[in-house]
C-alpha cells in the first residue's frame, strides 16, 4: 500500500475514534433548551405567554400542579378537607426553604393568594368565587367560597396562583428589588434563576435544597435560547448545539423523522381550531345558516393544509380533553348543508369573515371554496392578533377563525365564552342561550362529580346543536429532542417541567 | 441630526397611533375582563390625544427617558442599550466584509472588463442583489452548520457565530457596492490623465492601482453610506434567522406586540445610527480626496465655500 493511503486509512481511523469518544464523553448535567420568545417577566401576576410561564414555573411551587391531563395533584399542600360546600381546608408542607434560605409560612401563601386575586386577570376570574384566606395555625390555611366552587384545586393550581416569599414581592412593589431577585430569592422551585441575558439566553441552576428530594431535578443547569425562527430552532437540536426544542415546528416534520440525531415527541392537545359565528348581528343569527356550514366543510383538508394533518379531526366546540365533550356531531355532508341553506333563507349576501394567521389563512381558503360549493359567498381578510381581538369585542365581523387551548374543567371557561358576560371579552360569538345559564347554575351548584359531568355535557350538546362555534380539528403538541433524551413531558397544553429532562 | 430624529419620532408615532389594534389585549390576555382592559390603557395613557402622548414622549427623551415598555413594564433603554452592541457589531463586519470583497472583484471586473471575470463577477452581483438576506442566511445555514458542521447555526456569544451573520450582511451591500466600482473604475481608466500615466512609462498596476483606484473608490464609499442605513434597517431579518439579540429583532417582536416605547426607541437608535455614518463618510471624502478637502479649506479662508 502507498504511503498516503496508509496515511489516510490513519486519518479516517483517527477520525472515527475521536467521533466514538466525543460521543462517549460524560454528560455534564447541561440541558439546552431552545424556544420562540423571551422571558417577558417573572411576576406571575401578569405573565400570560406560555414559553414565559414555562420557565417560571421550573423555578417556583404552587399549592397543586396540573399532570399530562390537568388533573390536579398536590405539591406545597399536602391534603386538603372540605368542611362544608363553601369551606376548604389545605395543610402545607412544612420546612419548604425559599432558595434565600428562610422558611415558608401560611403567611406567605396567603399574601401570594390574595395578590393573584387582586391582580391577575386569570386569578381574578379563577379565584372569584374565593371570599377569604384564614391561617388556621402555621400550617393551615382556610379558603373560604361565597358560592359552591368544584374547581378550587385546578384554580390553584393555575400560574397566577404561585407561592412566593411575602418579603420579596414586598421589596419589588417598594421597588427596592427586581422581579428577577424575587424569583432568584423568594422561591420555592427546583431551579434557582442564574444568568440572564435579555432576548439571548437565561440560565436555571438545579436548587440543592428543593423540599421533596424524590422529585428533584435530573439535571444540573437548564439553558433557555431564545430563538425565534423556526428553522434555525430545528437544525440546532439536529446539529446538536440544543438538546430540546420546545416549539418545534411541523412544517419540518418529515425531515427530523429521518434523522437519527433526533426524536419528535407527541401528544394530545387540548387545543382546537374553530370557526366563530356571529350570533348577535347578520346573516348567522340564522341558526339553520350556522349548521348549514357545521355541515357544509370537510374537515380533514382543514387539518391538512392548516396544521401538516398532525392532529385529528374535531367538530365539537369543545376540546376532546374537556369533560363533558364527548362526541363529534358534525360530518361533511354537502346535502344536508344545501338544504339548511334554503330553510335558512340565506339570499346570497357576502360573508366577512377574518384571520390572523397563516394556518388560518389557509384554513379559510379551503372552507371559502366549500362554502361556495352550497351557495353561501365567503370572503376573507387578514388583520392583526390584536385587531381581530377589537373587532370581536366590537361585534364588528360575521365569522372568525381562530384557536384556543381549553381548560378540562368547563366550570373555568363556559361563562365567559359563552355567556352573556363574557361579551366584549372571550364571549367572541355573542352568543347567548337561557337554557345553557340555567345548566350552568346547577352544574356549579353541586360538587358531586358524575352530576357535574352529566350537567356539563347536556351545556356542551346544546352549543354543539347551536354552532356559536364550529370545531375543526384538534391539533397534535410536539417537540424535539436529541436522540438519547428522556424526561420531556408535554401535556396537553404545553411543553412543561423540564426537571427530568436528561441523557440516559 | 436633531431634526431628522425628532421627524422620525413624530411620523413613527404617528404611524404606531394609527395603526388599529388593542396593545392591551395582547398584554393582559385572553382572561381579562373590560374593566381591567380600560383601568390599564388608562394606567399606560394610551386613551390621551396624540399630541398629548407625542409632546410627553418627546419631553421625557429630552431628559434621557425612553419611557418604560408597555409589555415587560422595564425601562426601554435598558433593553435597547443591550441590543445596541450586537447591532453595531453586525452592521460594521457586514460593512467591513462587503468592502473588502466587493471592492477588488469591482476593479477585477472593470480591468477584465467583458472577459469571463467579467461576466462571473456580475453574475455574483447579480445574484446578491435579487436574493432576500432572509433566504441567503437559511441557505448558509443549511450548509455550513447542518450538512458541513462546520459554524454554529445560531448567535452563542462566540466570535464563529458571527460568521454567518457577517457574511449574510455583507453579500447583499456586497452585489451594490461591486457594480458602482466596476462603473467608476471603467470611467476613471479612461480618462486623460490615466491615459498619460500609461503613456509616460508607468506600470500597468500601478496606473490602476495608485492612480485610478484613489479616484474611482470614492462613489463606493458613498454607496457603502448609503448603504449602511440599510443594514442597521436589514438586521431584523439577519437578526431574527440567526437569533442575534440585537436592536432589529427588538424593534421586530415590539411592532408584533404594539409596544410603542420600544419601537420608538429603537427608531431613535436606527435614525441617529445612520446620521452619524452620513457625517463619518463626509469626513472619510475629505480624507481621501485631497481636492474636496482643499475645497472645504479655501472656503473657510474665504469665508465661504465655493462649488467646483
Amino acid at each position: 500500500m502507498k504511503l498516503w493511503k496508509k496515511l489516510a486509512c490513519l486519518a479516517v481511523a483517527c477520525m472515527m475514534l475521536l467521533t466514538a469518544v466525543s460521543a462517549l464523553a460524560e454528560w455534564d448535567g447541561t440541558i439546552t433548551i431552545v424556544q420562540s420568545s423571551d422571558v417577558i417577566g417573572f411576576d406571575p401576576t401578569a405573565s400570560t405567554d406560555t414559553n414565559n410561564k414555562n420557565v417560571l414555573k421550573n423555578m417556583v411551587s404552587r399549592l397543586y400542579e396540573t399532570d399530562d391531563y390537568f388533573n390536579p395533584v398536590p405539591v406545597l399542600a399536602t391534603e386538603y378537607k372540605q368542611l362544608d360546600d363553601y369551606t376548604w381546608e389545605f395543610k402545607i408542607a412544612q420546612n419548604v426553604q425559599f432558595h434565600d434560605g428562610t422558611i415558608l409560612t401560611v403567611d406567605d401563601v396567603i399574601y401570594s393568594l390574595e395578590r393573584a386575586k387582586a391582580k391577575s386577570s386569570s386569578g381574578k376570574t379563577l379565584l372569584g368565587p374565593v371570599t377569604s384566606f384564614e391561617k388556621i395555625d402555621e400550617e393551615t390555611l382556610r379558603i373560604t367560597t361565597g358560592t359552591v366552587y368544584g374547581s378550587m384545586l385546578t384554580a390553584l393550581s393555575n400560574s397566577a396562583c404561585t407561592i412566593l416569599s411575602k418579603a420579596w414581592i414586598e421589596k419589588a412593589e417598594a421597588g427596592e428589588c427586581t422581579w428577577d431577585d424575587v424569583i432568584r430569592y423568594g422561591a420555592t422551585g427546583r431551579y434557582i434563576l442564574g444568568e440572564r441575558n435579555i432576548g439571548n439566553s437565561c440560565t436555571l441552576i438545579k436548587n440543592p435544597n428543593y423540599f421533596d428530594p424524590n422529585d428533584a431535578a435530573q439535571n444540573e443547569k437548564l439553558i433557555f435560547r431564545i430563538i425565534p425562527e423556526a428553522t434555525t430552532r430545528t437544525i440546532m437540536v439536529q446539529t446538536g448545539e440544543a438538546d430540546v426544542n420546545v416549539n418545534f415546528d411541523t412544517a419540518a416534520m418529515n425531515d427530523c423523522l429521518k434523522d437519527p440525531n433526533v426524536q419528535v415527541l407527541q401528544h394530545e392537545s387540548s387545543t382546537i381550531y374553530y370557526i366563530a359565528l356571529n350570533c348577535e348581528k347578520g346573516p348567522f343569527t340564522n341558526k339553520a345558516l350556522r349548521q348549514a356550514v357545521a355541515w357544509a366543510i370537510e374537515r380533514a383538508d382543514c387539518l391538512e393544509v392548516g396544521y401538516n394533518g398532525y392532529g385529528k379531526v374535531w367538530s365539537n366546540v369543545w376540546a376532546p380533553t374537556v369533560y363533558g365533550a364527548k362526541d363529534d356531531p358534525y360530518s361533511y355532508d354537502p346535502a344536508k348543508a344545501e338544504e339548511l341553506v334554503k330553510q335558512s333563507g340565506y339570499a346570497g349576501q357576502e360573508i366577512k369573515a377574518c384571520v390572523k394567521t397563516d394556518a388560518e389563512e389557509r384554513i379559510a381558503q379551503v372552507v371559502q371554496s366549500y362554502l361556495s360549493m352550497v351557495g353561501i359567498t365567503m370572503n376573507y381578510s387578514r388583520i392583526d392578533n390584536t385587531v381581530l381581538t377589537e373587532v370581536m369585542a366590537n361585534n364588528e365581523y360575521d365569522m372568525a377563525f381562530d384557536y384556543t387551548a381549553f381548560y378540562n374543567d368547563p366550570e373555568l371557561f363556559v361563562g365567559r365564552q359563552f355567556q352573556a358576560s363574557g361579551i366584549g371579552a372571550k364571549n367572541y360569538a355573542h352568543y347567548t342561550n337561557p337554557e345553557v345559564d340555567e345548566l350552568l347554575i346547577k352544574a356549579k351548584a353541586t360538587l358531586n362529580e358524575e352530576e357535574r359531568a352529566e350537567y356539563y355535557h347536556q351545556i356542551n350538546k346544546i352549543l354543539c346543536d347551536d354552532c356559536p362555534w364550529i370545531g375543526m380539528f384538534n391539533s397534535n403538541l410536539y417537540a424535539l429532542a436529541r436522540t438519547g433524551i428522556s424526561g420531556v413531558n408535554i401535556n396537553v397544553e404545553t411543553t412543561y417541567w423540564y426537571n427530568t429532562i436528561c441523557y440516559k | 441630526m436633531i431634526p431628522v430624529t425628532v421627524a422620525v419620532i413624530f411620523i413613527v408615532y404617528l404611524i404606531m397611533y394609527l395603526t388599529p389594534g388593542d396593545p392591551v389585549a395582547l398584554l393582559l390576555g385572553a382572561d381579562a375582563t373590560p374593566e381591567l382592559i380600560a383601568e390599564t390603557r388608562q394606567k399606560l395613557g394610551i386613551t390621551d390625544p396624540f399630541f398629548v402622548q407625542f409632546a410627553r414622549y418627546v419631553w421625557n427623551l429630552m431628559r434621557g427617558d425612553f419611557g418604560m415598555s408597555w409589555y415587560t413594564g422595564n425601562p426601554v433603554s435598558e433593553r435597547l442599550f443591550a441590543a445596541i452592541p450586537y447591532t453595531v457589531t453586525l452592521s460594521l463586519l457586514g460593512m467591513l466584509v462587503a468592502l473588502i470583497i466587493s471592492v477588488p472583484l469591482g476593479v477585477i471586473a472593470a480591468v477584465r472588463r467583458n472577459t469571463v471575470w467579467d461576466y462571473s463577477i456580475s453574475v455574483f452581483a447579480m445574484i446578491g442583489v435579487s436574493a432576500p438576506t432572509f433566504w441567503v442566511g437559511t441557505m448558509l445555514i443549511l450548509l455550513f452548520a447542518l450538512e458541513w458542521k462546520m459554524l454554529p447555526s445560531a448567535f452563542n456569544n462566540q466570535w464563529t457565530s458571527f460568521i454567518l451573520p457577517t457574511i449574510t450582511q455583507g453579500f447583499n451591500m456586497l452585489a451594490s457596492v461591486v457594480r458602482t466600482q466596476r462603473s467608476s473604475m471603467l470611467e476613471v481608466l479612461s480618462s486623460d490623465y490615466v491615459r498619460t500615466a500609461r503613456a509616460k512609462g508607468v506600470s500597468h498596476f500601478s496606473a490602476t492601482y495608485k492612480h485610478a483606484l484613489r479616484n474611482a473608490v470614492l462613489p463606493s464609499i458613498t454607496v457603502a453610506g448609503l448603504n449602511f442605513g440599510q443594514l442597521v434597517g436589514g438586521s431584523v431579518a439577519i437578526e431574527t434567522v440567526f437569533a442575534i439579540p440585537g436592536v432589529g429583532r427588538l424593534m421586530i417582536d415590539n411592532i408584533k406586540l404594539h409596544d410603542t416605547p420600544t419601537v420608538i426607541g429603537c427608531m431613535v437608535f436606527v435614525s441617529v445610527m445612520v446620521s452619524i455614518i452620513n457625517l463619518l463618510v463626509d469626513i472619510l471624502y475629505g480624507l481621501i480626496d485631497p481636492r474636496i478637502k482643499a475645497q472645504y479649506v479655501k472656503g473657510n479662508k474665504n469665508g465661504k465655500r465655493k462649488n467646483k
